[in-house]
């Protein structure tokens, strides 16, 4: 395979106050693929994933979106090529659900032009792979967790960024939204490319369902690759201090306790 | 979807604005006609006004009076509104206003020091009690985010009690000296209530300039506050400079209410309920919510004013009673009938 690279994460250290959090942490991230970052609480997870979105500025280390460090790149630019979805939030005011995921076109847009044709196609398609169409004039903050979960994936496929990056985007949702985003996100790997990279912590859907794994602990990489090959009970063990059992089906690994 | 900015709500308020400028110029008790105010103001154009010919009493109620009269409770009004849509916006809290971030107790302490010290100074329309009101306000806004600020950044809950704790506290340093100096306290406590009685031309010039400038610097941004409220970290992953931009826009509102409050006094309620009132009718759109609520605060001050200053036949009152009074069962009737969109 030939894929190309958007993004590569090298030797990151970070510390809030007085605390390392990372302490060396890098990786690759190929085109195409749904990469998830797992391991207990407090180990860096989010932090991570942050300083790869640009959202806290790096202190030490690199992050390179298609070969250029993300400290040379402006805001603007480092949001055309990589979209950032955070933990659950509420929205106070009542924006519609299409105004919300118009602003996705943000970065793309001078300061009094209005939304062009372009524009407007990239959020009507993006309510449509989200199923939001029905939803499109309903109030935000009128919505359930799921329905908003969806809303702001549906904002950052607006975005039309090569990245998206994703904080714990099922944590707060039913098995059924839990399945209908996964299989969004999943989707967007296969049939556009994307790179997808998201905290996780369910161990059977990051199993199941994600091409490849980051298991952290304390602000490192413990171990990294296809999700079924490398993890095991020993390595759930070693990284959570949880004994648990693996049971295996034809196709599939069920981690249980 | 954002597309005209220029909508039918936003004419229909132009033209409610204009009118009760209308109206609001014929109040009082000398009798103008909406006709003598009009040939009044055609008057003043070169080349249209020439030959109009304008009784000498009414030149003088209208242009020194009334006009400036009017037009400063305009621009307190779009000022007071739109930097109460901005602390709204950058902080996505609704209860945020600069009277609540020591804007009003930093001004009323200004105000009695200035009453207390008893000096005379004067720079262009400002006298003692406004210029001290000015500082007292800046320098105290600026002291509340001080306080508040960590590693940047402005936390909301954190600055909502630093302004609380200062505003308790300079009452308190107020209060104080008025108990050592209780022949003051009439002046000082009047002055907090807000009136638009000593307006001049001067005084609109100034703050007209300031507020309309601020304002469409603030109008810039419109589009940023959106993202704002969705999030700080939603803004920045989405290109905005989140931290630069709120010190900027904080900055400039601060300096707009300082501005208003040295003019005016301290007049409560415009930059808190204005700003919801908008965006019950435009939505929260910032594009749209912002020149709405610039009309709706003009709209409602001079209607305030008008009041204040006709309402009662030998005697003024404060326009700050009226604001309260007219404002808050209006804003609990609209928020009773849109809890929906606000919760």
């Amino acid at each position: 395979m030939n894929l190309t690279l958007p993004l590569v994460v090298k030797d990151i250290h970070f510390s809030y106050d007085k605390k390392e959090v990372l302490k060396g942490i890098g990786g690759s991230f190929f085109e195409g693929t749904f990469y998830s970052i797992v391991g207990p609480n407090g180990s860096g997870k989010t932090t991570w994933l942050k300083l790869i979105a640009g959202i806290n500025p790096l202190q030490s280390g690199s992050v390179e979106l298609f070969g250029t460090s993300i400290a040379e790149l402006s805001n603007k630019d480092v949001a055309k090529y990589l979209s950032f979805v955070p933990q659950m939030f509420n929205i106070q005011y009542a924006f519609t659900v299409e105004e919300v995921v118009a602003m996705g076109r943000y970065p793309y847009m001078s300061r009094f032009a209005m939304l062009s044709e372009e524009d407007n196609g990239l959020v009507q398609m993006a309510l449509e792979e989200t199923n939001l169409m029905p939803l499109k004039d309903r109030y935000v903050n009128e919505l359930s967790g799921g329905e908003l979960q969806r809303v702001i994936i549906a904002r950052a496929i607006a975005q039309d960024t090569d990245i998206i990056v994703l904080d714990e985007p099922i944590s707060h949702l039913d098995i059924h939204y839990q399945y209908s985003i996964v299989t969004l996100l999943k989707r967007l790997c296969r049939e556009r490319k994307k790179t997808v990279i998201t905290v996780l912590h369910d161990l059977n859907v990051t199993m199941n369902h994600c091409d490849h794994i980051f298991l952290i602990k304390d602000g490192k990489v413990m171990i990294e690759g296809e999700p079924l090959k490398v993890l095991s009970e020993e390595v759930v063990q070693k990284v959570y201090g949880l004994q648990v059992k693996i049971v295996e089906t034809d196709e599939e690994k069920w981690i249980t306790w | 979807m954002e597309r005209r900015v220029l909508n039918y709500k936003i004419i229909l308020g132009l033209v409610l604005l204009i009118m009760t400028v209308l109206i609001a110029a014929v109040f009082g008790a000398a009798d103008i006609t909406v006709a003598d105010f009009v040939r009044a103001l055609a008057s003043k154009i070169p080349g249209i006004g020439d030959g109009i010919e304008i009784p000498k009493g009414h030149q003088i109620i209208i242009f020194n009076l009334r006009l400036p009269r009017i037009l400063l409770a305009l621009f307190a009004g779009i000022g007071l509104a739109i930097t109460g849509t901005v602390f709204q916006g950058v902080f996505s809290n609704p209860m945020a206003e600069p009277y609540l971030l020591g804007v009003s107790s930093g001004a009323a302490f200004g105000a009695t020091v200035a009453a207390i010290v008893d000096i005379q100074i004067r720079f262009m329309a400002f006298g003692t009690v406004s210029l001290f009101a000015f500082v007292g306000a800046f320098t105290v806004v600026l002291l509340v985010y001080r306080l508040a600020m960590q590693r940047g950044e402005l936390p909301v809950t954190v600055l909502l009690l630093s302004g609380l704790a200062v505003n308790y506290f300079l009452s308190s340093l107020i209060t104080l000296m008025m108990t050592f100096n209780q022949d003051k306290l009439e002046s000082v406590y009047f002055w907090t209530l807000g009136s638009f009685k000593n307006a001049s031309w001067e005084k609109v010039l100034i703050v007209g300039l300031i507020v309309l400038a601020g304002s469409l610097y603030i109008y810039k941004y419109s589009r940023e506050l959106d993202l704002i409220m969705l999030g700080d970290e939603q803004a920045k992953s989405l290109g905005v400079d989140v931290e630069r931009l709120k010190k900027r826009l904080l900055l400039i509102s601060s300096l707009i209410a300082a501005v208003i409050v040295a003019a005016s006094g301290i007049i409560g309620f415009v930059g808190l309920i204005i700003p919801h009132g908008a965006r019950m009718i435009s939505g929260p759109s910032h594009r749209k919510l912002m020149p709405l609520a610039a009309i709706g605060g003009g709209v409602f001050l001079i209607i305030c004013d008008t009041i204040a200053r006709s309402i009662l036949e030998n005697k003024e009152l404060s326009v700050g009673i009226i604001t309260s009074l007219c404002g808050v069962p209006f804003f609990l009737w609209l928020l009773y009938n849109n809890r929906k969109a606000v919760s």
